[in-house]
């Protein structure tokens, strides 16, 4: 009897744990290509607003400049939920 | 604002972006082209449909003529440099502002000028261009003062002013400006020089250029010197800092001929587009042809290194500089309008 | 459709008496897009001049300057304004100048001189509060500081107290983490106590020219700052009364100054010799003949018009867009990226169909449509120019392409709508309400990669198309389109191979069948011959474009980002829900008293704010991803743009007709 309850106790606990790590994992993934993404956006950001104060018909093709760093959050975007559901 | 971080490249990313989108919708040689066939009323209103509206629309109601273009377009380089420098960030500000500061000796030099042949503060306003660090406001303060001696006493916080206090009772003495003048931009020249190794973004490059554009100023002295038959006390005209030293270009202003002048900077730059322009002159060359010619290999060499110091100071100051030429071309055509010059007359005078 | 008009090029020329002529009719019709000569690249026309302009250029020139003056002043501007209902005839406007151009010139320069003056002293008086402030600390009348005949006066900022070694009255108050010393020394000691200061890293400040304390003088400057900007309100508005009053006149004015100048500066972009001129420029290919008839026609014959050859790839042929209504608005997207060029396929209506597509599945909520549909609807007041109506056409259409969605996804504002989803479900297991096996992430996973397999085959086949079309028959063309080919089979041999090794949702299911080679089942092998074979097909191409390969995967999984934006907008939307509503409203309204009302209230506030950014950071995820996911992703793999934009000479009269 106390042995099953163990086992059970124990099973529930790694599976708590795999939960866990999983939890982690997305939450790394996540953050982490966020961290790059705003790496390579910081010069791009930069320029894309320097360009647009100059002129408004920049602003279209700044702002997507500026966005095709988000491709590498997307991923982690991606990875987080395939972990998560 | 000191919470903002201005360190690392964002700065100079922005400032370069936003410098050289302004360098894009300067006028171009087709444009100038066009207003050379166009008459004074046609060109003011050609320009106040590009960058300089503004200015245009509000002086309009109390200028006109050739007046109104002179005032608006030294109101637009004025508000033009102010606003240069109330964007950059900095450390780059910092440098602009002390490269912007020959607007303060062409400023200063004008006002005392102009007080000292007595002529009348509205009219010494009208050519002032207040792009340096005494805004209009402190020129305007200056142009209230009476007496040559006062306006140099308020000028007590002037960072040249040492070396107006030094030079002036002099130049009081001799009735001219001139060396006082060329003093101030010997003293310039030297502080922007220093300035280049504070630890600014391309200072280096900016640094050679500066060399170059002092070698440049030199060369036209001595031409212009020679041209006008003078041979001696040409010490105190000359700037330190180029490739030339004083000696040197002592020695080069006092040649026989203008083939000796010619040879002599054809010695120094043997290659490259100064050499080119030595080889092709002769001495039967306008002066202001060879000193325009001068002018656009100055500014090609810093068009070059901006290109190559893309996220640097290069770029801001190569717009500050084209802006200055395109203010300068858009006078010589108007004035050249005014008095009926015909077009092609006109073009020699421009640099494009 | 596909194309943009077909252009023609057009030479006109005749002898410069025809010159007004000519200029005012294709002015009139406004279709002819004048290639503008340039001395120095006259191809064919050397020799040639630009012309002078016609006479009266000038004098509209400066009368034009005068108008936009006054326009300025009562900030009026042609482009903000709509057309009135009845335009000025040009005989009245031009009567209306010579009469009254003057008198409301000089009403106009006497407003804006009153205004520039107080504008003026409010800055002076600013200046003066800036440079009094340091002296705040001096308690004493500043005009005692002035007018010693003896003694000289020094005022400046230094970093610590300064003891002078010549006899001297000072005083010294902090200011600012720094010290405002004003010292007075007898006159004979003046220099040496300057050196001293600036040794002691001594700022001199400008004493102020004022009687009275510092802070006596700031008081009567703020005061009299707020009686002048009430006084600059009060011009203001007398100037805007006027401005009602003359708004239609100026911009009238305006107009057709501006066509006369127009008309009148033409010569200076045609080639001209002593006697004769020539206009080279564009026309849509149906217009060349109503135009050239007319010219005849206003000139008696005395006009020679040719069409001239060129060339639709090298030649830079101005593009006119040529697509049906619906998808006009969708130039404005491409005139973004850019223009095409003429010769290439003009994919506007494909963008017009897929974007409104692709924001609906990201922001598939009926609420949220609804109010992007309203929102639009509202900012048609205030977006009155081409470019802002065509805007709010395709944000029209992306809305209700989001309520279609929402309807299938059954969302409303992040509440599920009394039916299931049909097919995708994005209902997050978030609140008590929670139940089921939650969202198809893994469905719409693949699904959107699958919208990212068609859609890049689909740029790789235009790319194809586009070299057929455009180079010149040959090695080169061939090389180019097999290359293109090549990435396709790239992408579907890595396809099979997948397919061949894994069970995927939506994916044909190849797994399973016996292995052929090393463990790998027939269909792998054949995707890995494909892909070696398109590999071979880029690599002939240019061995360069191999470096680019992964991006064969990256792109597509790329398009995930469909359900992956979308689906946080969902989360964001219910986990708003979720505490406004559950944890903050529900429990208040089991038992209500005055504390639990304003608890509500609290609610009611997140779930707005919640929703507002949740709108806002759709509109931007929605639009921008989708039209990323176009820029980035499809038109990189066909698109070249660069092309001119068609700028006929002429214009479309708003406020005057002749």
């Amino acid at each position: 009897m106390a042995v099953e309850t163990m086992t059970i106790e124990i099973v529930e606990a790694a599976v708590a744990t795999a939960a866990g790590f999983k939890a982690i994992g997305a939450g790394l993934a996540v953050g982490l290509t966020g961290m790059g993404t705003g790496l390579a956006q910081f010069g791009i950001g930069s320029a894309a607003v320097g360009a647009t104060a100059e002129n408004k018909e920049m602003f279209g093709l700044a702002l997507l400049f500026t966005v095709i760093p988000e491709t590498i959050v997307i991923f982690g975007l991606v990875v987080a939920l395939l972990l998560l559901f | 604002m000191s919470s903002v971080s201005i360190t690392g490249p964002a700065p100079y990313i922005y400032s370069s972006t936003r410098m050289r989108v302004r360098k894009a919708k300067l006028i171009g040689h087709d444009e100038y082209m066009r207003m050379l066939n166009m008459s004074l009323p046609e060109i003011t209103r050609s320009i106040e449909e590009k960058e300089y509206k503004a200015e245009i629309d509000e002086l309009a109601s109390s200028f006109s003529g050739l007046d109104l273009v002179e005032v608006a377009l030294s109101w637009n380089l004025a508000k033009e440099f102010q606003n240069v420098l109330g964007i950059m960030p900095g450390l780059i500000k910092k440098f602009t502002a002390s490269y912007l500061q020959h607007w303060d000796i062409y400023n200063v030099l004008t006002i005392l000028r102009g007080k000292t042949q007595g002529v009348s503060a509205g009219k010494i306003k009208e050519v002032l261009i207040p792009a340096g660090s005494l805004d209009r406001v402190a020129l305007d303060r200056l142009l209230a003062e009476d007496s040559p001696e006062r306006i140099v006493e308020a000028l007590s916080s002037w960072s040249l002013y040492p070396v107006l206090e030094r030079e002036f009772p002099a130049a009081m003495e001799k009735g001219t400006f001139g060396d006082l003048e060329n003093e101030l931009f010997k003293a310039f020249y030297r502080y922007i020089l220093k300035q280049t190794a504070s630890g600014v973004k391309g200072g280096k490059p900016f640094r050679d250029y500066l060399k170059l554009e002092i070698d440049l100023l030199n060369i036209k002295t001595v031409v212009r010197l020679y041209k006008g038959g003078v041979r001696e006390d040409v010490r105190m005209l000359m700037v330190e800092g180029g490739s030339f030293s004083v000696d040197e270009l002592i020695r080069l202003a006092s040649s026989e001929s203008m083939e000796e002048i010619l040879e002599g900077i054809r010695k120094r730059y043997p290659e490259g587009p100064i050499g080119e322009l030595m080889d092709s002159a002769d001495k039967s060359m306008p002066l202001h042809e060879m000193e325009n010619a001068l002018t656009r290999v100055m500014l090609d060499q810093m068009d070059r290194i901006s290109k190559r110091y893309a996220f640097s100071i290069c770029p801001t100051l190569v717009y500050l500089m084209r802006k200055r030429y395109e203010v300068a071309n858009l006078r010589a055509i108007a004035r050249g309008k005014e008095s009926g010059l015909p077009g092609e007359k006109i073009a020699e005078f421009l640099v494009v | 459709m596909f194309e943009p008009q077909t252009m023609s090029k057009l030479l006109i020329a005749a002898s410069k008496d025809q010159l007004e002529a000519v200029v005012r009719e294709l002015y009139r019709h406004n279709l002819f897009h004048i290639e503008d000569f340039v001395e120095s690249d006259a191809q064919g026309l050397e020799g040639c001049k630009i012309g002078m302009p016609l006479p009266g250029a000038s004098e509209s020139s400066s009368e034009l300057v005068r108008i936009r003056s006054i326009e300025n002043t009562y900030s009026v501007s042609p482009t903000s304004m709509d057309a009135g209902e009845q335009k000025m005839p040009t005989s009245e406007v031009r009567q209306r100048i010579e009469r009254e151009l003057l008198a409301i010139e000089k009403e106009a320069a006497a407003f804006s001189g009153e205004k520039v003056s107080l504008e003026n002293t409010i800055r002076d008086y600013r200046t003066r509060i800036a440079e009094l402030k340091p002296f705040t600390v001096f308690p004493a009348n500043l005009a005692d500081l002035k007018g010693f005949e003896y003694f000289a006066v020094f005022a400046g900022l230094v970093p610590a107290q300064v003891s002078l070694g010549v006899p001297n009255e000072t005083f010294i108050a902090a200011y600012d983490k720094s010290n405002l010393l004003i010292a007075v020394v007898p006159r004979e000691n003046a220099e040496e106590a300057e050196k001293e200061l600036f040794d002691a890293g001594f700022q001199p400040v400008q004493i102020p020219d004022e009687d009275g304390t510092a802070g006596e003088r700031t008081v009567w400057y703020t005061h009299e700052i707020t009686r002048l900007e009430g006084d600059l309100g009060a011009v203001s508005g007398r100037i805007f009364a006027q401005k009602e009053k003359n708004a239609t006149f100026l911009v009238a004015c305006d107009e057709l100054l501006t066509a006369e100048v127009e008309r009148a500066e033409a010569p200076l972009r045609f080639a001209t010799t002593e006697e004769t001129f020539v206009a080279e420029g564009w026309v849509p290919a149906d217009m060349v003949a109503v135009l050239t008839s007319d010219l005849q026609s206003a000139t008696d014959g005395k006009v020679f018009i040719s069409e001239v050859g060129f060339d639709p790839i090298e030649d830079a042929v101005p593009v006119e867009y040529h697509n049906p209504n619906f998808s006009k608005p969708t130039e404005m997207l491409m005139d973004i990226y850019s223009r095409p060029q003429y010769g290439e396929l003009d994919p506007t209506i494909l963008v017009s169909i897929v974007f409104p597509i692709f924001f609906g599945f990201i922001l598939g909520d009926v609420g949220y449509g609804i109010i992007l549909l309203a929102l639009g609807f509202y900012l048609r007041k205030f977006l009155k120019d081409d470019a802002g109506k065509k805007l709010l056409d395709v944000l029209r259409n992306a809305s209700i392409s989001s309520i279609i969605f929402g309807l299938i996804y059954s969302e409303f504002f992040g509440f599920s709508l009394p039916w299931s989803p049909i097919g995708i479900n994005r209902h997050l297991l978030i609140g008590s309400h929670a139940g089921g096996h939650g969202p198809d992430v893994v469905l719409m996973l693949v699904l959107t990669a699958w919208v990212g397999i068609l859609h890049i085959t689909l740029g790789r086949m235009i790319h194809m198309y586009n070299g057929a079309k455009m180079i010149t028959p040959g090695r080169h063309r061939s090389k180019v389109i097999f290359g293109q080919f090549g990435w396709i089979l790239v992408m579907w041999g890595i396809l099979l191979v997948l397919w061949s090794l894994f069970e995927m949702p939506l994916m044909p299911v190849l797994a399973g069948y016996p292995a052929v080679f090393a463990g790998i089942n027939g269909f792998g092998v054949a995707g890995a011959v494909l892909t070696l074979v398109g590999i071979i097909g880029i690599g002939q191409d240019s061995l360069l474009e191999l470096m680019e390969l992964p991006t064969v995967i990256s792109h597509v999984l790329s398009y995930t980002r469909l359900a992956a934006v979308g689906l946080s907008s969902v989360a964001i939307a219910m986990v708003t829900n979720y505490i406004a509503i559950e944890l903050i409203i529900d429990p208040q309204l089991a038992n209500l008293n005055l504390v639990g009302v304003i608890i509500i209230l609290i609610g009611i506030v997140i779930f707005l704010v919640g929703h507002t950014l949740n709108i806002a950071l759709g509109i931007l995820g929605g639009g921008l991803h989708s039209i990323r996911l176009h820029y980035v992703e499809f038109f990189t793999k066909f698109y070249k743009g660069g092309g001119k934009k068609y700028e006929p000479f002429g214009k479309l009269l708003k406020f005057t007709e002749d």
